[in-house]
C-alpha cells in the first residue's frame, strides 16, 4: 500500500518502488538475476550505463551475511536516468539498536551504503548535483523505512520533528558515493532525481535481505511512536534544559 | 524589568527582559543575532545550537535568567573570532570546502553541534570519531546534507587533530 503525499518527487518514488519490486519478484519467478534482467530489457545505452555504474562500483552480486542484502533500483524521468544500488542491515541487533541522544526513536532496519549513478544531459555543477543526489538519496531511504504521518482521530499524531522520522544521522547509511555520467545530452533536472530510485532500491534490499517483500510503506509505520513531550491540543512552553540537552 | 547581564560573542551586554524568557528569543529578537534559528523551540530540531562555555546548548530552551553574566554564549556569528588565529573556524573552513550547506537553514546549528564533538573528542586525546558517536548528532536537516556533515566532521576533526582550537570559555 502506497499513501501518496506532495513529498520531493511527488509520486515517482511510489510508482517506481511498485515497479522495482515487481521486476525483482518476475526475475525470481523466472529464475534471473536482476541485474541481468534489467540490463537485458533496458532500451537505451543511458539506461544501461548508469546501472551498470552502480551495480560495478557496488560490486553487485557480492556475499554478505544472513540479514543482510543489496538491492538495485532504476528511474528515468526529466529528461534523465538514474540507478541506486543499496546495502541494507536487517540483522536483529541492527533493527533493535538504540541511539543514546534520541532515547524515544524507533530506529529499524540501517542502509549501510548507498551508490548513485545518474545522467542529467549536460551537467552545470557537479558538485551541486552531487549534493542533490545524496539530499534525494536520504528522502528515498526515508519513504521507504521511516518517515510518515499517522492520522488519528482526525488530527496527526506527529506533534514535531521528535515524531515525523525523516532521516536523521542514525539513518544515514556509513558509505555514500554519486557518479556523474555526463552524456551531454539536453539538460535534464536535477533537485528531485535522487528519490525514487533510491527507495525503490531500499525497498529490494530489504525484500532480499529478509525473504520477504515489503507491501506497505514506509516499512516502520507500524511500530509505535515515543511519547509525546508535547500535551496534545497545547501551544507548550519552550522546556528550560537546554545547557543540559545534547 | 530585570536587567539580563550576558557576554555573547565576547561582548558583555544588558537586557531588559524576564528572568523567564528563552535565550534565543533574546538573542534573536533584542539583540539582532538571527544565526542561532528557530526550528521547534522544543530542544528537538538543534538548528539554535550555539556553545555555552564551549559546551553546545540549545538556547530555545534556556530562560536568559539561568545564565550568569561570566557565561560565554558564543553563537555562529562569533565563532570564528572565539578561537585563536585569523580568518574562519577550521570546521567552518572544511564545511566550505565540502560544500556541506544546501538550504542552509540548520547549518548554522550542524556547524556548533560539530565544533563540540570535535573538542569533546580532542580534549579525551581522540583523533578518529566513530560512526556511532556521528549517529548521536540529533540535528534535523531537511535537505539530507547527512553524508557531507559526516565527511566535513572526519577532515575537521583531522585538521584539529593536528592544531587543535578550543572555543573561548571551554573547559570551564
Amino acid at each position: 500500500m502506497f499513501r501518496t503525499g506532495s513529498m520531493r518527487n511527488i509520486y515517482s518514488p511510489n510508482v517506481v518502488t511498485a515497479r522495482e519490486l515487481a521486476i525483482d519478484q518476475v526475475a525470481a519467478e523466472v529464475g534471473r538475476d536482476p541485474l541481468e534482467l534489467r540490463l537485458s530489457t533496458l532500451r537505451d545505452a543511458r539506461s544501461v550505463a548508469v546501472l551498470e555504474k552502480v551495480a560495478e562500483a557496488g560490486s553487485w552480486g557480492r556475499e554478505m551475511p544472513a540479514g543482510t542484502a543489496q538491492g538495485l533500483g532504476f528511474h528515468s524521468e526529466y529528461k534523465g536516468r538514474a540507478a541506486c544500488l543499496i546495502e541494507i542491515d536487517c540483522r536483529p541487533e541492527t533493527v533493535s539498536r538504540t541511539v543514546p541522544t534520541a532515547a524515544y526513536a524507533y530506529t529499524g532496519p540501517r542502509v549501510t551504503r548507498a551508490i548513485y549513478a545518474v545522467d542529467v544531459g549536460l551537467t552545470i555543477n557537479p558538485r551541486g548535483l552531487e549534493a542533490q543526489m545524496l539530499g534525494g538519496m536520504m528522502d528515498g531511504i526515508a519513504n521507504c523505512l521511516s518517515f510518515s504521518l499517522h492520522l488519528v482521530d482526525g488530527a496527526f499524531a506527529e506533534d514535531s520533528w521528535e515524531h515525523a522520522y525523516y532521516t536523521r544521522q542514525w539513518n544515514v547509511p556509513f558509505e555514500t558515493q554519486v557518479f556523474i555520467l555526463d552524456s551531454s545530452s539536453q539538460p535534464g533536472g536535477a533537485g528531485e532525481f535522487g528519490v525514487a530510485a533510491s527507495m525503490a532500491a531500499t525497498a529490494n534490499a530489504y525484500a532480499r535481505a529478509t525473504g520477504s517483500m515489503p507491501t506497505s510503506f514506509p516499512i516502520n509505520h507500524g511500530m509505535p511512536l515515543a511519547e509525546s513531550i508535547v500535551p496534545p491540543g497545547t501551544i507548550p512552553q519552550s522546556p528550560t534544559d537546554g545547557l543540559g540537552r545534547r | 524589568m530585570p536587567v539580563q547581564k550576558l557576554t555573547v560573542n565576547g561582548q558583555r551586554v544588558e537586557v531588559d527582559v524576564e528572568d523567564d524568557v528563552r535565550l534565543l528569543w533574546v538573542l534573536r529578537d533584542l539583540l539582532d543575532i538571527t544565526g542561532p534559528k528557530y526550528g521547534c523551540g522544543l530542544s528537538i530540531c538543534q538548528s539554535c545550537t550555539s556553545l555555552v562555555n564551549g559546551k553546545a546548548f540549545n538556547p530555545c530552551s534556556v530562560p536568559v535568567g539561568q545564565l550568569r553574566p561570566s557565561d560565554e554564549v558564543v553563537t555562529i556569528e562569533g565563532l570564528a573570532d572565539a578561537v585563536d588565529g585569523d580568518g574562519l573556524h577550521p570546521v567552518q573552513e572544511v564545511w566550505l570546502e565540502e560544500d556541506v550547506a544546501q538550504c542552509g537553514f540548520c547549518q548554522p546549528g550542524q556547524i556548533m553541534a560539530a565544533v563540540d564533538l570535535i573538542q569533546t573528542l580532542l580534549a579525551d586525546g581522540r583523533r578518529d570519531v566513530t560512526e556511532a558517536e556521528l549517529d548521536s548528532l540529533r540535528n534535523v536537516c531537511r535537505c539530507g546534507t547527512y553524508p557531507r556533515v559526516r565527511t566535513a566532521i572526519r577532515r575537521a576533526l583531522a585538521v584539529m587533530a593536528e592544531t587543535p582550537v578550543f572555543v573561548r570559555g571551554a573547559g570551564r
